[in-house]
């Protein structure tokens, strides 16, 4: 009974759930995860360091010929504006990062306080907002997309405001069930019976055993978003030229495909390299902190 | 009295005989010895309890004999002879075979072996699939015959329903009207009463006492209960951290315990104790880790007779009377004394 | 001697279906009476125990003192306070003065904190954070008796036994006059259960505290209580001093419970009352006496009329509610002997 509970985890080396050396302990073993931490660690520090790396002006046209092969001089060749494609890729990372990062915790934020309190507010309250949730979800996100970029424009924020507004149902669902399985266990009648005041018992001891899950669910989230960022660049829909960008370097490398395949290559690997990275990492975590959430997350 | 280095040679007609049996989990501190030289026999027909706190292997035997461990398990060394067959030396489809026919099993939670999402009637049908000469009227028939024999009021109609549908003393009963169906030869039962009110439990187990009568089977009855095992069992195994420390007739164990845990087990249950007191006797100190166990006694630290030898030494089974075994190497000191 | 806590006529209810369904369904009456009609108090420095078959409503009773369900009817009064219909505020201050230890010992420490955090929780939440946490533990810790380099530990490091330890610890922080243990020995072993209940003893002879025990385990009540009341189906079928119930049980559920215990003696004569079948849902409450379905002495009247609370002639604390209480003689004689002593080997 509970003493095996006791052994086994001793014997596992659990250390308890809060511990980083045993987090780290775990990590280590796990092959890919440390792959991708590396080649998240790798694409957060060129984007934050972007301006010491760069090796021209990302933006200067004719700073070499147009369409030069990749050289010495130009590491991954030119586009047809006689661009630096390695400087614009190195500069190009940090409006995905910035759209992925800023509309996911956004959305990690607001789905966590409105799990919270479906979760573990009345009964109504609960019905109401999912109510809402399920509205939302059920709209196409595509067409909610094409719309809002419509009234708004092709802009960072829009595309901020679309993903954020399509994750936050799917965010504050989990976060709700969480709520609601930890709502009835004991220790919260405990805290309770203590006199803790329901804020309090949100606060200290239902988030830190709901927040996991979604922190998983946001790493594997990334990529997704970085993908649909460069696809809206890609089709026009994101930033505008010439601010570099991974989704507009590929289309220019499309367009341009046939005789200078590079530029597309070019463009295409950061994409790659950021979604496998985070997706690797995101499995480990998953695999580290909630073995339950099983593979079809 | 005889210094004896192996299990006790009984006769040759035990059902069950496990011998010398070690297991290891694999963990990632380390392998825990969950099982060290552990040798038991069931005779036919007999009722044979095995006692021990938590934590002390008893499930993990029972899984074993019934092929059901984790993957992280390994068997390093001991054999398990069933109808005079050695199970690890079977093929797993003959071992399947055995599984659900001559073996079957009753767990703690009656839930963990009833399919939630199929009713009672075909699950009762199912477990019959070794039968091929009754037709399923037959077998649905059978099925309500032991429903009622179990005390499940009104079996006929009650048949179809879902698990969720019964209480839980009632889900218990299912289970073992499920696993005596098939006529095992060998009924393996864990903690089967651990979750049941006292009410509900002693209405298990004269169930138990008289169906095994009735069909003629064996049990391994696992229980952490004493009073369960004194009512039920004919003979008992006490485990500790892992070994058999001490097996005999049900009244060698609860009359004349050779072994100091058995003793101290036995001081402490709240139950022998009648007369009102404010400190019940309790066993000092916390079960060893298994994670690396060294050659002495198991139980030397909280042993309240433990001397130098028990930190050097690991005790043999000693022989102290035709069925009553037990390894403490205060059985040698008396032995000598008495010579 | 007044009393500490006073409960009358306490009833709660819960819903068995939503509003809707029980429309659509024709059901009038959507609900259990979990616990029906319970009085009783606890005075100073006493121990009560509460038993009862699962289901018969005994954590319901002491989720309701602790505020956690409100009652549908009922007076629960500390120390001459109404409790019932207090805010949560306005009840925080009682909550200081009895504590309750829950059923799961791993299960009701809060997971992702240190045993120093949760033994601090109680000063936290009541605005005494300036103490000492580091000396509160220890003192807390010691006291009941765990090593003081536990503090670090999480939850799922204990055993059964040391998280019950920590729960008790939690529950003594404010110095309450009273705490309510709702299983307090559950899941745990024979050998532990044994130093869970001496904590109890010695922590009631030390502190003086008033302890209400909920258990299904007769053989816990039987060492640590001076009264015990006996629950089925929601309502209190007998209530007296702890030994002579255990002597002289009046009701026949009492009797068939005392004896639904097994012996650790393979010899042990048992004379055992069954009692037939299953204890009845909630939502099929037998008229009359609700025991009537399941007692062996059972006669016509039982079935319709509701037995009235009967106090005891020799025996004014000790009251029952039975048509045909056992007369003494009959409950003596089915008195177990004691078991054979073990064998002295060593
Ligand atoms: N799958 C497993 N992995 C690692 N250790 C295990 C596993 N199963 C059981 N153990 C360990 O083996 C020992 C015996 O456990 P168990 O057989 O469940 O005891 P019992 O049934 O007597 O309570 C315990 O120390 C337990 O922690
Ligand atoms: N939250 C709840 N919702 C509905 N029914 C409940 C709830 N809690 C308890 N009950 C019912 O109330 C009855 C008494 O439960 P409980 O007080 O837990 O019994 P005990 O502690 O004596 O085992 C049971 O029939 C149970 O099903
Ligand atoms: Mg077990
Ligand atoms: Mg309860």
């Amino acid at each position: 009974m509970a003493t095996v509970q006791a052994n086994r985890a001793e014997a596992n080396g659990e250390q308890g759930p809060g511990t980083f050396l045993s987090f780290l302990r775990q990590m280590s073993k796990n092959r890919l995860g440390v792959l991708g931490a590396l080649l998240v660690v790798l694409v957060f520090a060129s984007a934050i360091f972007a301006p010491l790396i760069i090796t021209h002006d990302p933006i200067r046209i004719m700073v070499g010929p147009r369409l030069a092969a990749p050289s010495l001089d130009f590491l991954l060749g030119t586009d047809q504006l006689g661009r630096d494609t390695f400087s614009r890729i190195i500069m190009g990372g940090r409006i995905p990062l910035l759209v992925a990062f800023a509309s996911l915790g956004i959305s990690l934020a607001l789905g966590l306080v409105l799990g919270l309190v479906a979760g573990f507010g009345p009964r109504w309250l609960d019905n109401v907002l999912l109510l809402i949730f399920d509205t939302i979800r059920s709209f196409p996100s595509i067409i909610f997309a094409l719309a809002v970029i419509g009234l708004l424009g092709p802009s960072v924020t829009s595309i901020i405001f679309v993903i954020a507004t399509t994750s936050i149902p799917i965010y504050a669902r989990v976060a709700r069930t969480q709520t609601e399985a930890l709502r009835n266990s004991e220790y919260i009648a405990a805290e309770q019976s203590m006199g803790a005041g329901t804020t309090r018992i949100l606060a200290v001891h239902v988030l830190p055993n709901v927040i996991g899950p979604l922190i998983i669910l946001v790493s594997m989230d990334v990529p997704a978003v970085i993908a649909v960022q460069a696809g809206l660049s890609f089709l026009g829909l994101g930033v505008r030229p010439p601010t570099p960008d991974w989704g507009a370097v590929l289309n220019d490398g499309y367009n341009y495909i046939k005789n200078t395949p590079w530029l597309a290559i070019a463009g295409g690997i950061p994409i790659i390299l950021a979604t496998l990275g985070f997706t690797f990492l995101g499995e480990a975590l998953r695999d580290i902190f909630d073995p339950k959430l099983g593979k079809d997350l | 009295m005889r210094r004896d280095g192996t299990a006790p040679q009984m006769s040759s007609l035990s059902l069950l005989e496990v011998r010398g049996l070690d297991l290891y989990f694999g963990t990632p501190s380390g392998g825990v010895h969950a099982l060290r030289n552990v040798s038991l026999e069931v005779p036919a027909a007999q009722i044979v309890g095995i006692v021990g706190e938590s934590g002390s292997g008893k499930s993990t035997l029972a899984y074993t004999v019934m092929g059901l461990l984790p993957e992280n398990a390994e068997v390093t060394a001991g054999a398990i002879f069933f109808e005079g067959r050695n199970l690890f030396n079977m093929p797993s489809s003959a071992r399947r075979g055995i599984r659900g026919d001559r073996l079957s099993m009753i767990f703690q939670d009656p839930m963990t072996s009833l399919n939630p999402v199929r009713s009672i009637e075909s699950q009762m049908i199912d477990i019959q699939h070794h039968d091929r000469l009754r037709s399923r009227r037959e077998k649905r028939a059978r099925a309500i015959a032991m429903l009622q024999r179990v005390g499940i009021p009104d079996p006929d109609s009650r048949i179809g329903d879902y698990p969720h549908q019964f209480s839980g003393g009632m889900r218990q009963r299912i289970c073992i009207a499920m696993a005596l169906l098939v006529e095992p030869a060998l009924l393996i039962a864990d903690e089967p009463t651990t979750a049941l009110d006292a009410t509900l439990e002693v209405q298990i187990i004269r169930l138990l006492k008289d169906l095994q009568e009735e069909i003629g089977c064996a049990v391994l009855f696992v229980s952490h209960h004493l009073g369960a095992v004194a009512e039920l069992c004919d003979r008992v195994a006490v485990m500790y951290a892992g070994e058999v420390v001490e097996q005999g007739t049900v009244r060698d164990i609860f009359h004349n315990p050779a072994h100091p845990y058995t003793r101290a087990l036995l001081e402490c249950d709240p139950g022998r104790i009648r007369k009102r007191t404010r400190t019940l006797p309790t066993i000092p100190g916390d079960v060893p880790s298994l994670l690396g166990v060294d050659g002495g006694c198991i139980f030397r630290q909280r042993c309240p007779s433990a001397f130098d030898r028990c930190r050097q030494e690991k005790p043999v089974e000693y022989r102290i009377g035709p069925e009553h075994s037990a390894r403490c190497h205060l059985l040698s000191e008396e032995q000598k004394v008495s010579a | 001697m007044s009393a500490l806590l006073r409960v009358q006529d306490l009833c709660v209810r819960f819903r068995t279906m939503g509003p809707l369904k029980a429309l659509a369904t024709g059901t009038k009456h959507p609900f259990v009476d979990a616990v029906c009609g319970v009085s009783f108090e606890i005075r100073k420095g006493e121990t009560l125990g509460l038993v009862g078959e699962s289901g018969s409503g005994k954590s319901t009773v002491a989720r309701a003192i602790m505020g956690l369900r409100p009652p549908v009817r009922g007076s629960i009064r500390f120390e001459g306070q109404e409790l019932t219909g207090l805010t949560v505020a306005e009840r925080k201050p009682y909550l200081r003065r009895m504590t309750m230890t829950f059923q799961d010992p791993i299960g009701s420490l809060s997971p992702r904190l240190t045993v120093r955090s949760l033994l601090s929780e109680p000063f936290r939440i009541h605005g005494l954070s300036n103490r000492d946490a580091g000396a509160e533990t220890e003192r807390l810790l010691r006291m009941v008796g765990l090593p003081t380099d536990f503090a670090r530990r999480y939850p799922h490091q204990l055993s059964g036994g040391q998280a019950r330890r920590v729960g008790v610890a939690r529950a003594l922080a404010l110095n309450p006059d009273l705490i309510i243990a709702d299983e307090p020995t559950a899941g745990l072993d024979v050998s532990v259960q044994g130093e869970v209940l001496n904590l109890f003893a010695r922590l009631q002879d030390e502190l003086g505290i008033a302890i209400l025990i909920i258990t299904h385990n007769l053989n816990v009540v039987r060492h640590i209580t001076d009264r015990m009341a006996i629950m089925y189906l929601g309502r209190f079928v007998e209530i007296g001093p702890t030994e002579q119930i255990f002597d002289q049980p009046r009701h026949p559920y009492t009797q068939a419970l005392l004896s639904a215990n097994t012996e650790p003696d393979p010899d042990a004569v048992l004379n055992r009352i069954e009692i037939k079948g299953e204890v009845p849902s909630l939502m099929r409450r037998p008229s009359g006496c609700e025991f009537h379905t399941r007692c062996r002495y059972v006669q016509k009247i039982c079935s319709s009329v509701f037995p009235e609370t009967s106090v005891s002639p020799n025996d004014a604390k000790h009251s029952f509610k039975c048509h045909f209480p056992l007369e003494p003689e009959t409950a003596r004689s089915l008195q177990q002997r004691p078991p054979v002593p073990i064998g002295s080997r060593f």
